[in-house]
């Protein structure tokens, strides 16, 4: 249990460890794609942490960095594959950043820190937790930059309901900066301080 | 687009970092000196060029004509990770000085989302295999210009009085994005005026 | 060691192996998916733009110097490119659909390459045979949400109505706009170029076909 709930605060991926960035801020300009993005690398940290904790003595150690490399770039492939087949919406505003998750220090990290050392049990435990603090950070960003940045909240349309949410006021006067890149590494710097902010109150508590 | 155009875009108007968030990581990790940060950019440009043409001969020589365009991210991230060893065994062998400089950055470029990401770009683009070369090439400018331009940054952040929560990564993060900003000047209505 | 290297290497190239026919298998099942939605998402927008008119077969630009020349003339003289630029119709101009009602053809689907803030941009737009601009719909782009993604909507498209023809010639620059329509691309002005040229491109293309299958 304790495994689970690290990743989500104390090592938070985004916040605490400041990995994965690239598609955290690339793809934080709907809440919808933090969603799509959260769900890929939640899949993908689960498949590649159980197939690296399977295979854990069959991988020689000279060439572990590689077979890594190959099983995550494998699970990559299949949810990008996934996603153009069958949520072609979300797979075009992600653009290239699906195939990005193959990069992303987060996966390759958990598959060397944890699941090479790991039973295929607590590995799915950590990948969970970890993808979904991930998730959660990515949430957070997206909120902040499309509430200030379009006025909107973006999220899947549903019988009657388009998926937008308008927030009176902002919508008609957005903060525009907060949709393009430079507001992406403010709205980060920021969140950033708050989150040791809160770090720094819950330790005097 | 001309190869003037192509420079002009790839070092200022889309910068790998500044306006993609490609290799994110490296622009905050690795900044905290300017020698550094120089030794970085110059091992990923390198590497960037490099990449950008290799992944073009794999993709449109075997990837393409064999129909297994599916394969094209795990391709991909063999060459550029075998393409990163060669070059450190490479500069190790004839270079030991630079080895000794670059040496603990190499490794890390492998998971360097810019060399990846260029690599993807020149595929979307439709680039041939010299325009890629020059993407790769001005990719990895920008990329030394925009992690240069923060190193000297930070170094005098450092000597700065900055709030307690803010200090770190946060503030770099705020000084990447107000640089950002001034990066939003190179547009590509710029480049449609000065090249047309 | 030489035996260790073996072994590695082979185990190496057994994860290869797997990976790769488990992608493939992958690829077997998504693949047709895909194509299939492709056909059916230009399918619906074909038939939205045509208005319920039957729509023919998919034509290729024409390969040919003389409309090369022609197109190039009333391109410079419309201000899209400067005189003497050099640009590839069969580059930017993707796929033609001739739209007929009781065997006569009298508008024509074009599928455009425009270049937007995100890269390429794919508009399909609905012109009469004289070059009028009819309506259009933009398709795969990378534009910016709440900025260029505006060109998504229906009513991006009012201030081409009625532009087009001889007499009243596409606005390629935001100076030939109202000053409504001006204010309402403004922060968007590369993806706004992209669309006026490429709808322009298109115009032109068409008063070329002259209404020919």
């Amino acid at each position: 249990m304790f495994n689970f709930l690290k990743g989500l605060f104390k090592e938070n991926p985004i916040f605490v460890l400041a990995l994965g960035l690239c598609p955290t801020l690339a793809v934080s300009t709907q809440v919808v794609n933090a969603i799509g993005m959260g769900a890929g690398v939640i899949f993908v940290l689960i498949g590649s942490n159980i197939m690296v904790s399977l295979l854990k003595n069959f991988i020689p150690d000279e060439v572990h960095i590689p077979a890594y490399i190959v099983i995550i770039a494998s699970f990559v492939t299949i949810v990008d594959m996934l996603m153009q087949a069958f949520v072609p919406a979300l797979s075009a505003s992600l653009g290239v950043f699906v195939k990005l998750i193959v990069v992303n220090c987060i996966i390759l990290g958990r598959a060397e820190a944890y699941a090479s050392k790991n039973s295929v049990k607590d590995s799915i435990v950590d990948a969970l937790g970890m993808g979904i603090g991930f998730t959660i950070g990515l949430l957070v960003i997206s909120l902040v930059r499309e509430v200030l940045g379009s006025g909107t909240i973006t999220l899947f349309p549903m019988g009657n309901f388009d998926g937008v949410i308008e927030i009176p006021g902002l919508v008609d006067a957005p903060v525009r900066i907060f949709s393009l890149s430079p507001g992406a590494l403010l709205a980060m710097g920021f969140l950033m301080a708050g989150f040791n902010w809160l770090k720094s109150k819950k330790k005097e508590d | 687009m001309s190869y003037i155009g192509i420079i002009i875009t790839y070092v200022f108007i889309s910068n790998m970092i500044l306006s993609q968030f490609l290799g994110l990581c490296p622009f905050i990790g690795v900044s905290k000196d300017s020698d550094s940060a120089v030794g970085m950019g110059f091992a990923v440009t390198f590497v960037m060029s490099m990449a950008s043409l290799v992944t073009w001969i794999i993709y449109h020589g075997i990837l393409v004509p064999l129909n297994l365009e599916f394969l094209q991210t795990i391709a991909f991230i063999l060459v550029i990770a075998s393409l990163v060893q060669l070059v450190e065994m490479a500069v190790q062998k004839f270079s030991p000085a630079l080895y000794k400089a670059l040496g603990i950055y190499l490794p890390l470029i492998t998971t360097n989302c810019a060399v990846m990401g260029i690599a993807l770009i020149n595929v979307r683009e439709e680039y041939n295999i010299l325009e890629s070369f020059t993407a790769g090439f001005a990719g990895g400018i920008g990329f030394l210009l925009a992690i240069f331009l923060m190193s000297a940054i930070r170094v005098k952040l450092d000597k700065e009085n900055v709030p307690r929560f803010l200090k770190g990564t946060p503030i770099a993060f705020v000084s990447g994005g107000l640089m950002a900003l001034a990066f939003m000047a190179f547009d590509r209505a710029l480049l449609a005026n000065l090249i047309g | 060691m030489n035996n260790k290297l073996m072994q590695m290497t082979l185990r190496l190239a057994i994860i290869c192996a797997v990976a790769s026919l488990v992608l493939g298998v992958v690829n077997i099942v998504t693949e047709p998916v895909i194509v299939e939605r492709k056909r059916a998402e230009k399918e619906v927008a074909l038939k939205e733009l045509s208005d319920g008119d039957h729509v023919g077969e998919l034509q290729l630009p024409a390969n040919s110097d003389e409309l090369h020349g022609k197109l190039s003339a009333a391109l410079a003289a419309h201000g899209v490119i400067a005189p003497g630029e050099d640009f590839n119709e069969k580059e930017l101009i993707t796929s033609i659909y001739p739209v007929d009602r009781n065997g006569e053809v009298f508008k024509y689907i074009l599928q455009l390459d425009g270049s937007g803030y995100g890269g390429t941009m794919v508009i399909l737009a609905v012109f009469l045979k004289d070059g009028t601009f009819v309506k259009a719909k933009l398709m795969e782009n990378n534009e910016t949400p709440g900025l260029g993604k505006k060109a998504e909507e229906a009513a991006y498209y009012n201030m081409f109505l009625n532009t087009g023809s001889d007499a009243a010639p596409l606005p390629v620059s935001k100076r030939a706009l109202s000053p409504a329509d001006g204010e309402a691309v403004s922060g968007s002005t590369i993806t706004f170029n992209g669309i006026s040229r490429a709808l322009a491109l298109g115009s032109d293309y068409v008063k070329l076909l002259g209404g020919k299958n």
